[in-house]
């Protein structure tokens, strides 16, 4: 399944970068999830746990996060590893940074993913899956997006 | 398939449901089931508790004065069958008598549809475009909302928890010309894209009209863009096909699909079904 969406944040490319870099930030802002731990030997890997809830639907998720391919301050790879409510979860996104031409201080980020998900979930829940990962996706970057905007008026 | 082992408590009224579950956030409220029941089974849902309210004689019945009132826990055969629905909203009546099959519509219940909030419901459709008002009750009080603001996204509501919803409130709709239509899906019965019109008529011009739409988008929403290529018109050809490329425009930003049913299809049928929609209004 290919998912894709953009998002714009009120910053500059590098500050953009800088906060998808963040652990602490992505950690607060993916929903349901509490912290990112370091994998011990490993570089840009770290292991998460999520409780989701969505209308009567609900479970904890396990996984591990990796970011690769980093092409500061433009592209890099973001790939998730996960397993819950009997399913598998993969899924790998190229995300962009693209500057604003008319605006510095505007750059939209662009993801194209491919994701997989085997198990209950993908048996049972077919029609709402794509529509529940643009959800959490769209969560995840508004909710980093109104960190921007705190750390701006402070 | 069996459920996780969960505890299960009557309420014994509102304020006992309110206390129970806002006590624990591991305990749900159970009205209809036909909801909650299928996801626990599927061990998709497990809450520790279940706190039923089915029994409570406050979120029943349905009366008409000046408003219609709705208590939460009415069936949706109740609501179909209802001459009080079908005099002040006769399109929510229709939405009701649409949902699922003769089961799902003698236990599940508008409360637990609306506060479920499934993308592919009926009756949130024609709440919107009705301009319905729900009443929720909560420990610090009451509260209402109007429909449009209640349902945000997929399965996303303004409801919190520890919250019941007691009654849906709908204005008095009996001068105006509306339907509800809805393109099933083949198995379920749930709407793969559902239109609801509401037409105000001054001889054959169109003074105003409410326009929702849901199954093709992430929640219920109202449709501007349609409702103002509506408004003014004679509802003929011209202006029908305006509502209905206005119509994809407004939903374009919240559509949802599957592998079956893509977005574009839907957006596509969005507009097919809207004017199907006023052609059935206009009977
Ligand atoms: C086979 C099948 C086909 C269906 N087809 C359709 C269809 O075509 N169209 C359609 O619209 N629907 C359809 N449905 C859904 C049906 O309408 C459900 O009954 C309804 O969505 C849930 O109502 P319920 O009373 O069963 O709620 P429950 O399952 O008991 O509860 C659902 C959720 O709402 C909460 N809740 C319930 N009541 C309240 C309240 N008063 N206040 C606060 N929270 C509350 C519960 O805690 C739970 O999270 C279908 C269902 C099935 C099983």
């Amino acid at each position: 399944m290919e998912l894709t969406g953009k998002y714009t944040f009120e910053a500059d490319q590098q500050s953009t970068w800088d906060l998808l870099m963040n652990t602490k930030a992505i950690a607060a802002a993916m929903p349901g999830v509490e912290e990112l731990i370091p994998v011990e030997g490993a570089e840009n890997q770290w292991r998460a746990e999520a409780s989701l809830k969505i209308g009567a639907i609900g479970g904890t998720y396990t996984g591990v996060i990796s970011m690769s391919e980093h092409d500061e301050p433009s592209k890099y790879r973001l790939t998730v590893e996960g397993e819950g409510q009997a399913s598998i979860i993969n899924g790998t996104a190229v995300i962009e940074l693209l500057p604003n031409s008319d605006d510095s201080n505007k750059t939209t980020i662009q993801w194209v993913a491919e994701a997989n998900i085997s198990g209950k979930l993908a048996r049972v829940g077919q029609r709402l899956i794509k529509a529940t990962a643009n959800m959490m996706s769209k969560r995840f970057f508004s909710a980093l997006a109104k960190m921007l905007e705190s750390d701006s008026t402070e | 398939m069996w459920p996780k082992e969960f505890d299960y408590v009557r309420a014994s009224s509102v304020d006992d449901a309110i206390q129970q579950t806002s006590d624990n956030t591991d305990a749900k409220i159970l009205a209809g089931g036909h909801s909650l029941l299928p996801a626990m089974k599927l061990r998709l849902s497990e809450p520790g508790k279940l706190v039923d309210i089915s029994r409570l004689a406050d979120l029943k019945g349905i009366s008409a004065n000046g408003t219609l009132s709705i208590g939460a826990m009415s069936t949706h055969a109740e609501i179909a069958a209802s001459a009080d629905v079908q005099q002040y909203c006769a399109s929510l009546a229709t939405a009701c008598g649409m949902v699922g099959d003769h089961q799902v519509r003698n236990f599940g219940t508008l409360g637990g549809n609306i506060a479920h909030a499934d993308p592919a419901s009926d009756p949130p459709t024609v709440l919107v475009a009705a301009g319905a008002t729900i009443h929720i009750k909560r420990s610090r009080g009451e509260r209402s909302v109007s429909a449009e603001d209640f349902f945000i996204d997929l399965f996303t509501t303004d409801l919190e928890d520890g919250e019941v919803i007691t009654r849906i409130e709908v204005p008095n709709l009996s001068g105006h010309k509306a339907a509800y239509v809805k393109m099933p899906h083949p198995a379920s019965r749930y709407a793969i894209v559902g239109v609801a019109v509401i037409l105000e008529m001054d001889g054959d011009t169109c003074k105003s009209a409410r326009v929702a739409v849901g199954g093709a988008t992430v929640s219920a929403m109202r449709a501007s863009g349609a409702e103002s290529a509506l408004s003014g018109s004679s509802l003929d050809d011209a202006a029908l096909n305006a509502a209905a490329s206005a119509v994809q425009s407004d939903i374009s930003d919240a559509l949802m699909g599957d592998v079956s049913y893509p977005e574009s299809y839907r957006q596509a049928m969005s507009g097919v079904y809207l004017k199907r929609a006023v052609k059935a209004a206009l009977g």
